[in-house]
């Protein structure tokens, strides 16, 4: 309503008022935050590469740009015209950029009463796999039962069965956790998650999540994220959970080494290995 | 992390452990250059040139670094753990592959 409303005030201005008064009104859009955050970002980098001293690089690097105050140019756009399709955008860019705690629920729940329908909604399914939440959970099962848009219900079902597997790691990481560990998870998730993660039953919800990407491979595979097939995603995972879950006898790697040697993992049973995926980088 | 590995690899040589990477950087012989100029002494299984080769990908490794402590008798004990965790980790598993 107050969309419009604007829309028609602006339409009744006199030609004589300043011009940039009214482009600047008219020109801030999902588009726009996205290309000036980017441009900042991008800004910074240059900058932090011509660093070659050591301290001074670590001192910039806790300076790269956050997009907090893009997040509230964005909030802008979706106050009293929450159920139109640019409020829609707003709300998944906000999701996607970083906003966490009462500020993510909200959005959420904007998105889940006004948006079900939105083409990119599957891409804030997809940032949402990094949650552990449980009100992400909830709006990822609402999607999933709301949406008619077949990628976004496949989306959601495997971003479904991705936080349970975190929420199986994080309470398992949070069972032997220091004071330093248990501060960064209440901090970013909330004292409610942790108390809530504390108790989980780890087994039957690794259960659940088995169940849930079973049910992607079968009834969403060819659904895509990022060009990527669900159902290869799903796979993968699945291998993960009945290969390279704690106490499962480890699988063989049989490759070569940087020189081109060839060796295997099992030519070191007998002693303990840490096995570590890594890249200078 | 790098210190973190070199400090492990010394305090446990000649005991029954081994530290195994799995790389995915993209160009081999500059690999190989960071390995003497940084004195990285493990062996690593070369990932094809891509974090999306072979073996991250049957692993379904989608974030960097990804750790596996893997027990003598080669089961998966910690998957992920970190800074002090970890040192607890292997100290607790190499006591377990002497006592036996």
């Amino acid at each position: 309503m107050r969309g419009s409303m604007l829309l028609a005030s602006l339409v009744l201005i006199p030609g004589g008022l300043p011009c940039q008064e009214t482009e600047e009104v008219a020109a801030d859009t999902v588009a726009s935050i996205t290309k000036e955050l980017a441009a900042e970002r991008s800004k910074w980098v240059a900058a932090y590469r011509k660093i070659k001293d050591k301290q001074e690089r670590s001192a910039k690097a806790k300076t790269y740009p956050r997009p907090d105050a893009y997040r509230k140019r964005a909030w802008k756009l979706v106050r009293g015209v929450e159920t139109t399709a640019n409020a829609g955008d707003a709300l998944i860019w906000i999701v996607q950029n970083g906003a966490v705690g009462d500020e993510s629920s909200r959005a959420l729940g904007l998105l889940q009463k006004h948006h079900l329908e939105h083409e990119k909604l599957g891409a804030a399914c997809v940032r949402l796999m990094f949650d552990i939440r449980p009100v992400v959970l909830k709006f990822l099962r609402d999607v999933k039962a709301g949406t008619s848009n077949r990628d976004t219900q496949g989306v959601a079902l495997y971003a479904t069965a991705k936080v349970l597997m975190r929420r199986v790691g994080a309470a398992r990481r949070l069972s032997d956790a220091d004071e330093k560990l248990m501060a960064s998870y209440t901090g970013t998730y909330g004292e409610d998650t942790v108390q809530e993660l504390l108790s989980l039953d780890e087994a039957r919800v690794e259960a659940k999540a088995h169940e849930l990407l079973k049910q992607v491979q079968k009834e969403y595979a060819d659904a895509k994220l990022r060009g990527v097939p669900l159902g290869k995603k799903a796979a993968g995972d699945l291998f993960e959970i009945e290969h390279l879950a704690i106490g499962k006898n480890v699988p063989d790697i049989d490759g070569e080494d940087i020189d081109g040697v060839a060796f295997k993992l099992s030519d070191y049973e007998g002693k303990v290995v840490v096995l570590d995926f890594w890249g200078d980088w | 992390m790098y210190p973190h590995e070199r400090s492990l690899v010394k305090q446990y040589a000649n005991r029954p452990f081994a530290l195994i990477g799995v790389n995915s950087d993209r160009d081999r012989e500059k690999l190989k250059q960071v390995l003497i100029d940084k004195e990285l002494t493990w062996r690593s299984f070369w990932n094809g040139g891509s974090t999306r080769g072979p073996i991250s990908t049957r692993w379904n490794v989608t974030g960097w670094p990804t750790i596996y402590v893997i027990d003598a008798e080669g089961r998966i004990r910690f998957k992920n753990t970190r800074g002090e965790a970890l040192d607890k980790a292997v100290a607790k598993l190499v006591e377990e592959a002497e006592r036996q």
